[in-house]
C-alpha cells in the first residue's frame, strides 16, 4: 500500500488542482514558470517554437541544397517539367546580339576548330606536312585559314604539344587520382557514343558512306526510314508542335524549342555522308530543311562543379544524342524526313544561333548560350525536318545584360579565351558579339587533366546562372528578369562576387604548367579514387570549394 | 528535405506550420504577461521580420548544402545582422515604447 505523501497522493489531492479559468500570477517579478498552466505552456512553447522554426528553416535549407532533387534538368523530364521557366512574357522579335550589323556570312567548315584540327592531324599522320615545314607549306584550305590568322597557328601548335604531353602522362599512369572520372568518361564515350567510325547512336551518314562507299546526300539519308507513301497530316502546325515537344521530353530532353530553319547558320562545304565530309558541298541547302527542333540536357551537376579534372561533356553529349536519334526515327515513322544534328562533331549547322532563334536562351560572354533553367550547363542537339510547326520566338530575360557586368567566367578562365570587353564589339560573320578565342580555349583543353585531354568547362561551372534548382536560385531566376530597375541583378551580382570564392584561373592549370590542378568544387566521393580503391596513396590536395 | 520519402516532407512542413501557431500565441501571452498593448499590424511587422530572418538562415544553409559554405556564411552574416537590428528596433518601438504622458 502507498504511504501518505507519496507522489500519487500529491497528484490526486484536489487542493493541488489549478482551474483552467483561474488567473495565475501576473506579477513579472514572481517566477511562475514551474507552474504548468495553459498560459505558461504558450509562453515557454512560443519561445521554443520560434527557436525550432529557425532551426527547422536552417535544416530544411541545408537538406534542400544538398539533395540530388535540386539538380536542375533531371527527374521531371517526361512531363517537360524541367523546362519550368515561363518564356512567354519574355518573347521578342530579335534576340540580343542577333540583329545583323553587317553582311551576314555563313560559317565555313574551317571556322569550326575541330574540323581544322582534324585536317591538321590528318596531314601530320599521313606525313604530308609537319611543323618543321612551316606555315607557308601547310596545304589546303586549312593552310589558307591559318595563314590568315598566324597567331591562331602558333597557339594550335602549342596545343598539339600540350596534348601529346598530357597523353604521355596518362600512359605513364600519372593521373591515378582521375581514375574514376576517366572511367565515367570512357564508359559514356566508348560504351555508348563512338564506334570505330565515330558514332553509334544515332545512325551517322558518314559511317554509312565509309562502310558502303556510296554518297549519302540528305535527299537520300534523311528519308531512309520513311515507309509511308504519304506523310501523316497534322490537324494544325500547333498540333505538330505540341506533339513533337512532348515526344522530345519523353525521349529524354530537358528543354526544347522549335524554329524555322535558317541557312545563315549552316556551314558551307560541310555535309556528312558525302566524300570528305562534304568539303566540296559548297553552299547548297537541301530543299526539305524547313524546320528545326532544338533541344538540350545539362551535364550532371556534381561533375560540372568539379571541373576541370572530374568533369566530362560526354555525360550530356550521350543523352542529348540519344534524344536526337529517337526523335529522328519517330519523325521518319510519321512519314517525314529527319536529320539529327548531335554532339560531338555531327553537325551541318551551328547550334547556338538556333537556340537563340527558338527562344531557349541568350548569348553569353563565354560564347555559349545560357538558358534560364540551366545557365550555361546545356548540351544541345537538333533534328531538321520539313514539318510545318508553330515556331517559337526568341526571348529576352536580361541574361546578356547581366554578362556585361559580371565577367566571372572571363576572370576565372584558365586560358584567357573569354573577352573582358564591357559590351560585345566584335563583328562575327555579320553579328556583333563577344568572341570566344576558340584556339586559346582549345589550348586549355589540350592540357587538361582529363582522360582524353579534352575539355575544361570552368566557365560553365562558375557562371552564376549555372545553379541548382533550389528555391533561392529559382527566386533569383524569376525576379531578376522582371525587375525594370536592374537593382536585383546588381544586388545578386554583388553577392556573387563578394560572398563566393573561386580558384584563380592559373590554379586550374596542370601541375606541369605551374598550376594546382584546382577544381571549382571538390569532387564527390564517387569520383575520388582513394575513397574506393586499395593501394592508392593520396599525394595530392583538393583545391576547390567544399 | 527528406529525399526518397513520400511522406516525411509533408509531415515536416505541417509541423513547421503548427509551430507558427505556437510562436504567435506565445508572443501574445508574453505581451499580456508584460501588460503591453501592440497593434495587429505591429505584430505582423515583427513576425514578418522573424520569418524573413528564417528565410535568410534557410538561404545561407541552402548554399552550404550546395557546397558553397563560404557564400552561405557571408549570406547569413551580411543579411542576418540587419534583420537582428531591425527586429530590435521594432521591439523597442512597438513593445517597449514610452508610456504616453
Amino acid at each position: 500500500m502507498a504511504e501518505k505523501n507519496e507522489a500519487m497522493d500529491i497528484i490526486t489531492d484536489p487542493k493541488n488542482y489549478t482551474k483552467l479559468d483561474q488567473e495565475v500570477n501576473d506579477d513579472p517579478s514572481v517566477d511562475d514558470c514551474a507552474n504548468l498552466s495553459r498560459r505558461n505552456f504558450l509562453k515557454v512553447g512560443g519561445v521554443a517554437a520560434a527557436a525550432a522554426t529557425l532551426a527547422g528553416a536552417g535544416a530544411a535549407g541545408f537538406k534542400i541544397g544538398r539533395s540530388d532533387d535540386a539538380y536542375t534538368g533531371y527527374g521531371r523530364t517526361y512531363q517537360g517539367g524541367d523546362m519550368f521557366f515561363n518564356r512567354e512574357p519574355f518573347r521578342v522579335k530579335t534576340a540580343a546580339m542577333m540583329e545583323p550589323v553587317g553582311k551576314v556570312e555563313r560559317p565555313d567548315r574551317y571556322d569550326f576548330i575541330f574540323d581544322r584540327l582534324k585536317e591538321v592531324v590528318g596531314l601530320l599522320q599521313k606525313g604530308e606536312w609537319n611543323p618543321g615545314m612551316g606555315l607557308e607549306k601547310l596545304p589546303g584550305k586549312v593552310g589558307e585559314y591559318y595563314r590568315k590568322y598566324p597567331e591562331k597557328y602558333r597557339i594550335m601548335l602549342d596545343s598539339l604539344e600540350k596534348r601529346a604531353k598530357s597523353r604521355e602522362d596518362w600512359e605513364k599512369g600519372k593521373h591515378e587520382r582521375y581514375t574514376l572520372p576517366a572511367a565515367y568518361t570512357e564508359a559514356l564515350a566508348h560504351g555508348g557514343m563512338y564506334n570505330r567510325y565515330g558514332s553509334t547512336v544515332p545512325e551517322e551518314p558518314d559511317d554509312a558512306y565509309k562502310e558502303t562507299g556510296e554518297p549519302q546526300p540528305p535527299e537520300k539519308w534523311d528519308y531512309r526510314h520513311v515507309k509511308r507513301e504519304k506523310p501523316m497530316e497534322f490537324k494544325s502546325p500547333k498540333h505538330a508542335t505540341d506533339l513533337i515537344k512532348r515526344m522530345a521530353h519523353l525521349f529524354g530532353t530537358s528543354i526544347v524549342g522549335i524554329g524555322k530553319f535558317d541557312p545563315r547558320f549552316m556551314f558551307t562545304n560541310k555535309m556528312r555522308g558525302m566524300p570528305n565530309g562534304g568539303a566540296d558541298w559548297g553552299d547548297k541547302v537541301p530543299e526539305h530543311w524547313k524546320s528545326i527542333i532544338v533541344f538540350g540536357v545539362p551535364m550532371y551537376w556534381d561533375q560540372t562543379y568539379s571541373a576541370i579534372g572530374y568533369c566530362t561533356s560526354y555525360d550530356a553529349y550521350f543523352r542529348s544524342r540519344i534524344t536526337a536519334g529517337l526523335l529522328e526515327r519517330f519523325i521518319n515513322e510519321l512519314g517525314y524526313p529527319a536529320r539529327a544534328q548531335f554532339p560531338g562533331y555531327h553537325y551541318e549547322i551551328m547550334m547556338e544561333p538556333y537556340m537563340l532563334t527558338t527562344g531557349l536562351g541568350e548569348y553569353s560572354r563565354s560564347g555559349m548560350v545560357m538558358v534560364p533553367e540551366l545557365g550555361c550547363n546545356v548540351r544541345p542537339a537538333a533534328v531538321v525536318t520539313n514539318i510545318d510547326f508553330e515556331y517559337d520566338e526568341p526571348i529576352s530575360v536580361k541574361m546578356s545584360e547581366f554578362c556585361m557586368k559580371c565577367k566571372i567566367c572571363a576572370e576565372t578562365c584558365p586560358s584567357g579565351a573569354i573577352s573582358f570587353e564591357d559590351e560585345p564589339t566584335t563583328v562575327v560573320r555579320g553579328f556583333k558579339r563577344w568572341l570566344l578565342d576558340d584556339e586559346k580555349c582549345y589550348s586549355q583543353w589540350a592540357a587538361g587533366h582529363t582522360v582524353d585531354a579534352l575539355g575544361c568547362r570552368v566557365c560553365i561551372g562558375v557562371c552564376p546562372y549555372s545553379r541548382k534548382n533550389t528555391w533561392i536560385h529559382t527566386l533569383s531566376r524569376e525576379i531578376e528578369p522582371r525587375d525594370p530597375t536592374g537593382l536585383v541583378a546588381s544586388g545578386l551580382l554583388a553577392m556573387q562576387k563578394n560572398f563566393f570564392k573561386y580558384p584563380k584561373g592559373e590554379d586550374f592549370q596542370a601541375d606541369w604548367l605551374g598550376g594546382k590542378e584546382a577544381v571549382y568544387h571538390n569532387p564527390p566521393w564517387y569520383l575520388r579514387a582513394e575513397e574506393v580503391f586499395k593501394d592508392i596513396e593520396k599525394t595530392w590536395e583538393y583545391h576547390g570549394m567544399d | 528535405m527528406f529525399p526518397g520519402t513520400t511522406i516525411l516532407d509533408y509531415l515536416f512542413w505541417m509541423g513547421m506550420g503548427v509551430l507558427q501557431v505556437l510562436v504567435i500565441a506565445g508572443a501574445y501571452e508574453w505581451l499580456k504577461y508584460y501588460k503591453k498593448k501592440v497593434a495587429w499590424w505591429q505584430m505582423a511587422a515583427m513576425y514578418g521580420c522573424f520569418l524573413s530572418f528564417c528565410l535568410v538562415v534557410a538561404g545561407g544553409t541552402t548554399l552550404m548544402g550546395e557546397y558553397e559554405s563560404h557564400g552561405g556564411y557571408y549570406f547569413i552574416g551580411y543579411l542576418g545582422v540587419p534583420h537582428v537590428i531591425i527586429m530590435a528596433i521594432l521591439v523597442k518601438l512597438f513593445v517597449f515604447k514610452k508610456a504616453k504622458a
